[in-house]
């Protein structure tokens, strides 16, 4: 198998965030190998220290999102391979506080998160039977290219709101919200609706930038969930509709 | 974070307001003048007839044909559509800007600028 060596610089810090600094690293990689694995062939054969995060290696857990050449990516299903030539450079998300190395707190990914009522609350709580929902129906339609994000913060780190406004709800919890709105087994979306409504932290501050539907690694359109959200908030009796 | 399309357009789109906004309060100073009498009015345009002001009128046409046709796209995708090809979009309004541009500021340069140099 044909393999390559790459340039690897990783964003270090010396403990709990502080001192950052660039570490230089070779690696050689095959074609089909990932920055995860260069970043676990640096923590076996050159530096043992480095500080990253992974779970599943297959893109389904969330957990490896890091910054790569400037853009947020699942490590875990990027090849350097089909990169642009040229050093790699692997710095934590950004927007996120740094724990270590490449590792950041979600906190502040998941508060926002909490904020817009994530879990299913049911219509009918004492229902005995299950609910179908038509595949014809506004939920199903709507929902389907959305349903798939696996909140690994991509594109809480891409969003310019995200970065200048702490109070900002921010792509995925917006998209979670949306949701659960369309839902029409859930009971819950005029709470939503009041919480994404909010002036300074709900969807109005959303600017259309776009960055976190160009990062979202399952290809989810948040951008366009919360342009959805922004006409449901101008007319929420459509949400009775649905 | 790298500047990716979208982030372009909106920093572009922003820009380009700003820009008009400046353009619109010398224009309405401009026009104030009136109130003042012709000899004002006159006084005040004779000042934009500089070489230089007709080479910054291009720049603003630039300026106007950029943030409508980018606003024509971002209305677009306000209301849902093609949202998966918003970059198209920007290539688009890019593309169409550019002809308009030379559409209009080729004969603005040569019988504005190049006339009055």
């Amino acid at each position: 198998m044909k393999t390559h060596t790459y340039e690897v610089r990783v964003s270090r810090t010396a403990e709990a965030g502080i001192g950052r600094g660039i570490a230089g690293f070779r690696v050689e990689l095959e074609e089909r190998m990932t920055v995860l694995d260069a970043l676990f062939q640096i923590l076996r054969t050159q530096d043992d220290s480095l500080v990253f995060r992974c779970a599943c290696r297959v893109g389904m857990c969330g957990t490896c999102a890091i910054s790569v050449n400037g853009i947020p990516r699942l490590a875990c299903k990027t090849r350097p391979s089909q990169l642009p030539a040229g050093p790699l450079t692997l710095e934590p998300l950004p927007n996120l506080p740094v724990i270590r190395d490449l590792a950041v707190s979600m906190d502040p990914f998941f508060e926002q998160w909490k904020r817009v009522l994530p879990e299913f609350r049911a219509a009918d709580p004492e229902a005995t039977t299950l609910k179908s929902v038509p595949a014809a129906s506004a939920y199903a339609r709507n929902s389907a290219d959305k349903r798939d994000c696996i909140s690994c913060g991509a594109c809480y780190a891409a969003c310019g709101i995200a970065g200048t406004n702490r109070q900002y709800l921010g792509p995925a919890a917006l998209n979670r919200a949306y949701l659960r709105i369309l839902d029409p087994r859930d009971s819950a979306h005029r709470e939503r609706l009041r919480v994404v409504d909010d002036e300074r932290s709900g969807a109005w501050r959303c600017h259309t930038q776009f960055n976190c539907t160009a990062v979202c690694p399952k290809g989810i359109s948040l951008t366009d969930s919360i342009m959805r959200l922004k006409r449901l908030l101008l007319n929420p009796s459509a949400v009775e509709k649905l | 974070m790298r500047f990716l399309p979208g982030m372009v357009a909106h920093t572009v789109q922003r820009l380009t307001g700003i820009t008009l906004l400046v353009y619109l309060l010398v224009h309405v100073r401009t026009i104030h003048k009136l109130s003042e009498g012709p000899e004002a009015f006159d006084e005040a345009l004779a000042f934009f007839r500089n070489p230089l002001f007709k080479m910054a009128e291009i720049g603003l046409l630039a300026t106007v044909i950029i943030h409508a046709l980018n606003g024509i796209r971002l209305t677009m995708l306000d209301l849902s559509i093609g949202h998966s090809r918003q970059r198209l979009y920007w290539a688009w309004a890019l593309g169409a800007g550019l002809v308009l541009f030379l559409a209009g500021a080729v004969p603005m340069f040569l019988f504005g600028v190049w006339k009055s140099v």
